[in-house]
């Protein structure tokens, strides 16, 4: 078998189809081949989709709980357990922001904040932010915008008439503070029934009911544009103490699921 | 513009009274990059994308000698080899079977590098089946071995400083250990 010039260079998606094939432990391992490389199975979001994929075939997904309970986060199982990231080792509390590609997106104690990818296990750490309320004040939400190939992370508040709007893009990796004027109508976090806003098509929306209102409100952030609207639902509904409400979304449709004894469906 | 089955009839035409041309199965006819010309099955010839489009897109004649520049001949015995025993065993009753052992035997003897040959291959003749194969093989061999090990495969450069690297490594100390001690 003649096998071409010896120095020849696998192209990079071949690369990319072998390693997604691969176990958690290899992966790591492999990040310290090349920059290039390593940069792709941290934080490509296409990678961890394929990998995510991959891993589902084979069914070695591994299973990762984050809670909001004060507990550390578990870590994939084929870690040894002594080796928990070392900056998160008693965290206070522990906020999931949201998740996005196969990323997580995590808010511990008053104002750090990391990114977490729970298929190869590593942690890594975004700038320090400190707000001037406690994020049980804060709606917040995460999402991935794929004309900039950019990640955003939003914390918001809007707490004794003070708006606080932070956005923090992967790309720059900076927290900005975004102006609040009339057009950003924050919500009010004692309206929502979520903080975690539901990410669907590059847009966080968060359903609100103000205890005066029998309308429900859909309060949206546009990622791309970085600004909230807010739209009023088209039916009303008597609710009571013991209704569960929530809002989530069915693939291909922005559907909002409202169990009220027996559950109904709204189409907006 | 005529169709695929009105371009047959043409063909059969052309090739003249020299008796049961309904009869005889479709040829597709490559050229390889070392120069060898194979004969294919078009059932063979179809499953690889490349060759399809090349055919079915502009209503090539079959008569036309493709040339596939970027695969050597024994390249091409391999991939015929594997898909003819793919399109055998596509609508058997053990198909998953009969193709996993087929598939460990197949790959039995083959170095890394002809495993790498192959995915080039695969790639550009555009199998996708055959490439997930080749490339869940490579994975199989590189999984426990070590960075330098993978560099030197893949003929990536390692871009870090001998500190960026130590750096990297003390991140996860443990994905380092317990691997296969390897001659390159």
């Amino acid at each position: 078998m003649v096998h071409k010039e010896e120095a020849e260079e696998l192209p990079e998606e071949i690369i990319l189809n072998i390693f997604s094939r691969l176990p958690v432990k290899s992966l790591i391992r492999f990040t310290c081949v090349s920059k290039r490389l390593r940069s792709i199975i941290l934080l490509d979001p296409k990678f961890a989709e394929s990998q995510i994929k991959a891993a589902r075939r084979q069914k070695t997904l591994n299973r990762i709980l984050l809670s909001n309970a004060p507990k550390p986060l578990r870590v994939p199982s084929d870690r040894p357990p002594s080796e928990e990231p070392s900056s998160v080792k008693k965290p206070p509390h522990v906020n999931l922001l949201g998740s996005c590609n196969g990323l997580v997106f995590v808010a511990v104690g008053e104002k750090l904040f990391y990114i977490y990818n729970p298929s190869t296990g590593l942690l890594k750490q975004l700038p320090d932010r400190s707000f001037s309320s406690h994020q049980n004040y804060y709606v917040y939400g995460v999402g991935y915008l794929s004309a900039t190939d950019d990640y955003k992370v939003l914390v918001a508040s809007t707490h004794i008439h003070k708006h606080e709007i932070f956005m923090f893009s992967l790309r720059t990796h900076v927290w900005e503070r975004i102006e609040s004027h009339s057009s950003n109508i924050v919500p009010d976090v004692t309206d929502v029934f979520d903080q975690q806003g539901t990410l669907f098509s590059e847009v966080l929306h968060w359903l609100i009911n103000d205890d005066f209102l029998i309308n429900y409100e859909l309060v949206c952030f546009d990622l791309a544009k970085e600004v909230f609207r807010r739209m009023e639902l088209p039916f009303g509904i008597l609710t009571n103490n013991s209704t569960k409400i929530g809002a989530g979304f069915v693939e291909g449709a922005c559907v909002y699921q409202i169990f009220v004894l027996t559950l109904f469906i709204c189409g907006s | 513009m005529s169709t695929p089955a009105e371009n047959e009839a043409s063909i059969k035409q052309e090739s003249g009274p020299s008796g049961t041309v309904q009869d005889k199965p479709k040829k597709i006819v490559v050229r390889t990059g070392d120069g060898e010309v194979f004969e294919l099955k078009e059932e063979v010839a179809m499953e690889m994308e490349t060759i399809k489009t090349f055919f079915m897109e502009d209503n090539i004649s079959y008569e036309t000698v493709m040339p596939l520049t970027n695969v050597d001949s024994w390249e091409l015995v391999k991939v015929i080899e594997y898909c003819s025993k793919y399109v055998e065993l596509k609508n058997k009753e053990n198909f998953h079977k009969e193709l996993k052992a087929f598939q460990d035997e197949f790959v039995k003897s083959m170095s890394p590098k002809t495993l790498l040959s192959l995915s080039n291959v695969a790639n550009y003749l555009e199998i996708k089946y055959f490439l997930d194969f080749i490339c869940q093989a490579i994975a199989d061999h590189i999984k426990s071995k070590d960075v330098e090990y993978v560099r030197e495969l893949f003929g990536v450069e390692n871009d870090f400083t001998e500190e960026e690297y130590e750096m990297a490594k003390t991140e996860a100390p443990w994905a380092h250990e317990n691997l296969d001690k390897d001659l390159y």
